[in-house]
């Protein structure tokens, strides 16, 4: 029972909820989903903005590519017939991945990437399709790369000074291959022991773009670019899948492990990366 | 207190509670709540115990409510949340000389051990069947991975889903109402 929160706001747009946090401070939390929120707020924390009631609640495409609502609820994105079209649906099934239907009909996408869990599921998926954070502080909306978004500094800004309002998702990543696979104890667990997304740009069975996202085996998702130099420009084989792992297995080992010991996680990474892309090739040769 | 503005408002609390307005099972319910008290225990207090305390952590289900017709973790969100908003228990859905068809189905396919995740998992069934009328077992196996149950192996309870899938077809009360 937590006895210092004095004021719930229900702002209805984002700009009016940014401005309450910009004005409050660290005396201010913003709750969506609260599946975890709710249970560890600060004690210094006075003022609970519930921003449930924004209309950032989208699943669209346009020119420029896919607009995803930071309130959409991680069930939706598995049930959105747009997301199950876009990049072999690798959205909707990673948004699937996550933990039991309840959670999932809760959790939203904001709570997801900007709650800095190591394993959760969105982030991967984001920073593998090359998306762009959307956010406003309550004066003006601005842009930022999903991989800039999730460093350190400005992690710390969002649910404070920042209200991440959207992701955007390029539309040349439409067509793309994609694929995500995750260790975890269950199939409903909250946690991975280590995810991997990969996300291919395919032409004629060779591999002119590649992306590896890899997460919850580090502090946070982090792409795997020298094993995505591995498979730039050669076919789409068993061969590339393995050296493409090799070298994730690599890359994890000049990093930080996460929430699993260093030589399982990166064991594991590696083996997912692996049966990711020969799922990927699969789908799309 | 409760200052409106737009939508909600702002509710700021007097003497460390809040006055609250929630929509339970049909009827507005006027509500004195303490300030971080989550709705699970709001509801229990308030008579409403069907909604059951487990682990306190969103992992079993049991405290499991309809929030604005989706299924909510009751011990996941402050009771302030819910003002303005419906939530469903399972007292809404039935009595025993009234029961809903998911309830009998539940009863009928001998899906009830101990009982104390039943109210979670017929209500998490309630928002499959109301969105989806005929789920498959897959289905009716993934809308309810969020409820535990410690005594059985779940398999009953699956039954007890498509069975109350048939009923509420044949009784043509499936789908939303």
């Amino acid at each position: 029972m937590k006895n210092n929160i004095t004021r719930f706001c229900f702002p209805t747009t984002a700009r009016e909820a940014a401005g309450l946090m910009a004005r409050l401070g660290p005396r201010a939390v913003t709750v969506a989903g609260g599946t975890r929120h709710t249970r560890t707020i600060s004690p210094t924390v006075e003022t609970v903005v519930d921003v449930s009631d924004l209309p950032l609640k989208h699943i669209k495409a346009d020119k420029a590519g896919l607009r995803i609502g930071a309130l959409c609820t991680i069930d939706s994105l598995e049930k959105s017939p747009l997301l199950a079209r876009w990049a072999g649906g690798v959205i909707a099934r990673t948004a699937g991945m996550g933990s039991n239907a309840l959670a999932r009909v809760m959790g939203t996408v904001g709570g997801n990437v900007v709650r800095p869990h190591p394993y959760n599921n969105l982030p991967a998926v984001f920073l593998a399709l090359g998306a762009q954070a959307v956010f406003t502080d309550g004066k003006r909306e601005k842009t930022m790369p999903f991989a800039e978004m999730l460093a350190g500094q400005n992690m710390l800004l969002f649910g404070h000074k920042h209200l991440l309002t959207e992701v955007r998702v390029p539309a040349a990543t439409k067509s793309w291959a994609a694929c995500a696979e995750r260790l975890s104890l269950t199939k409903s667990s909250w946690g991975s022991y280590a995810q991997v997304v990969v996300a291919l740009d395919l032409k004629g069975g060779v591999i002119r773009k590649a992306a590896i996202a890899v997460s919850a085996v580090l502090p946070k998702a982090a792409r795997m670019t020298k094993a995505e130099w591995v498979l730039e420009g050669r076919p789409a084989n068993e061969e590339a899948a393995r050296e493409a792992s090799a070298e994730v297995v690599e890359e994890l080992d000049r990093m930080t492990a996460g929430s699993a010991s260093r030589a399982y996680g990166r064991h594991t990474a590696g083996v997912l990366t692996r049966r990711a892309l020969m799922e990927a090739f699969g789908s799309r040769p | 207190m409760t200052t409106k503005t737009r939508g909600r408002g702002t509710l700021k609390s007097v003497n460390g509670k809040f006055d609250i307005t929630v929509n339970i099972n049909g009827k507005d319910k006027p509500l004195q709540v303490s300030a971080g008290e989550y709705l699970l225990d709001a509801l229990r207090r308030e008579g409403y115990k069907g909604a059951k305390r487990g682990c306190d952590n969103g992992d079993c289900g049991t405290c499991t409510i309809l929030l604005d017709g989706k299924p909510a973790l009751s011990c996941m969100m402050f009771a302030a949340q819910a003002h303005g908003r419906k939530v469903v228990t399972i007292e809404g859905l039935g009595a025993p000389d009234r029961p809903h068809p998911i309830q009998s189905a539940f009863a009928e396919a001998g899906a009830v051990q101990c009982g104390f995740c039943i109210p979670g998992m017929v209500l998490a069934a309630k928002a499959l069947l109301d969105e989806n009328p005929d789920p498959d077992e897959a289905q009716a196996r993934r809308a309810l991975d969020g409820n535990l149950c410690r005594c059985t192996g779940y398999v009953k309870q699956i039954e007890a889903v498509l069975l109350a899938a048939k009923k509420l077809q044949t009784t043509g009360k499936g789908g939303k109402r």
